[in-house]
């Protein structure tokens, strides 16, 4: 996927693979993650993982995190990180 | 009048004799929190044994002398929280000396906020409402205790007051990162402190955090061992992209009354973390040995100590 363009809600299936493939290389998760996987209850992503998720959904899809989007329900699982994604492309 | 001091029941310390002290000339409170200080000494036997034999074998002379200005500012400090809500912008500068504070000011003007590195050495609490009565953006990351539970309640119960008037004068509240046991709270303490730095706040951290309280870790030199501290800070400075300023404070032991506040200039990070957490150990290093008296973590510098013999 071009990174600069607008993020649209056809590339759900692509970005959703990007960030789980992201988790699995960086955080070497050995558990299989699906899209609702909690991410942080399980362990797989700690208190500091959860900012270089942060980072790499800015750097990567060109999308503004906004402070009122730094809250843990955004970055518990594939799907909401997704979902942020989404609403963030194109601001 | 000594004898009735000794063994004050905690309740009596913390709410009574404490804010009692804090009605007095500052100069007499002093010098009766000193000699609290010194009956806590007295009673605390195996703490004062356990301080002097490490600053014994940390190459200090005379760890008599260091211990008991130790209990000294220990218990001054504990009075400083009962003055907080006297402190302003007009009377500050009474009772604090300032060194450095354009670095602050240069950070604000760098926009991406800054990670405040300090350590328990002097007075942090009275260091952030001083910065926070001089205007600038400042909170700072408490740690949960695992063992809060078995605190006594008059301790906690003056704990929260002292929070309460921290945050009153900082004018922001402190970011409260759980024990290590609560992986959705931790996460959630990173998102706020990563949410304050883009907002151009100064976030202040202590590097001498104990494994219990701060599990993510790394080795570094330190008073001649090898100790292990939480890289946190560092990994946050790295994801922010937060400049690390140290600071501390520390109180004059030649009057009582004043402390000063240095803040010194960033750390150059090099994205190595071990390298980088050495930089930021032994600037610490540099002053604990130069006020070992105001360093409150000598009883439990063994719980630093490292496993991890591979760092020569």
């Amino acid at each position: 996927m071009e990174p600069s363009k607008r993020v649209r809600d056809s590339d759900r299936d692509t970005v959703a693979r990007e960030i789980t493939e992201f988790i699995q290389t960086e955080f070497a998760a050995t558990t299989t993650i699906d899209h609702d996987t909690p991410l942080i209850t399980q362990g797989i992503v700690d208190s500091i993982g959860v900012l270089r998720l942060v980072r790499f959904l800015e750097d990567r899809f060109q999308v503004n995190v906004q402070a009122q989007d730094l809250v843990l329900q955004n970055f518990r699982s594939v799907t909401a990180m997704l979902d942020l994604v989404i609403n963030r492309s194109g601001d | 009048m000594e004898k009735r001091l000794q063994r004050l029941p905690d309740r009596v310390y913390f709410l009574g004799l404490l804010p009692a002290l804090s009605l007095l000339p500052r100069k007499i409170a002093c010098r009766l929190i000193r000699r609290q200080g010194r009956q806590i000494q007295s009673f605390l036997r195996k703490h004062d044994q356990s301080i002097q034999s490490n600053l014994a074998s940390s190459g200090f002379e005379a760890p008599e002398a260091i211990a008991r200005a130790f209990f000294e500012v220990l218990a001054s400090e504990d009075l400083d929280a009962y003055y907080f809500k006297h402190w302003n912008r007009a009377n500050i500068d009474r009772y604090f000396d300032f060194e450095g504070l354009g670095i602050l000011e240069e950070a604000i003007a760098g926009g991406r906020g800054a990670i405040l590195l300090t350590g328990h050495v002097g007075c942090v609490c009275s260091a952030l409402v001083a910065m926070g009565i001089k205007g600038f953006p400042v909170t700072h990351v408490a740690r949960g205790y695992p063992w809060e539970q078995s605190l006594p309640p008059a301790f906690l119960n003056y704990a929260l007051k002292k929070v309460s008037w921290m945050e009153e004068k900082m004018r922001n509240q402190l970011i409260y990162a759980p024990a290590a046991a609560d992986p959705q709270r931790s996460a959630s303490a990173s998102l706020e402190v990563l949410t304050s730095v883009r907002a151009n706040k100064l976030v202040s951290m202590a590097i001498d955090v104990v494994p219990d309280m701060a599990p993510q870790r790394e080795t570094a030199k330190f008073l001649g061992r090898i100790c292990s501290f939480p890289t946190n800070f560092l990994r946050i400075a790295y994801a922010s992209g937060a400049p690390i300023i140290p600071y501390y404070t520390i109180r004059d032991t030649s009057n009582w009354v004043r402390q000063r506040l240095t803040v010194e200039p960033p750390v150059a990070l090099k994205g190595h973390l071990r390298d980088d957490l050495q930089v930021c150990v032994s600037q610490f290093e540099r002053v604990v040995r130069k006020f070992p008296e105001q360093w409150f973590s000598w009883d439990s510098l063994s719980v630093f100590l490292s496993q991890d013999r591979t760092r020569g």
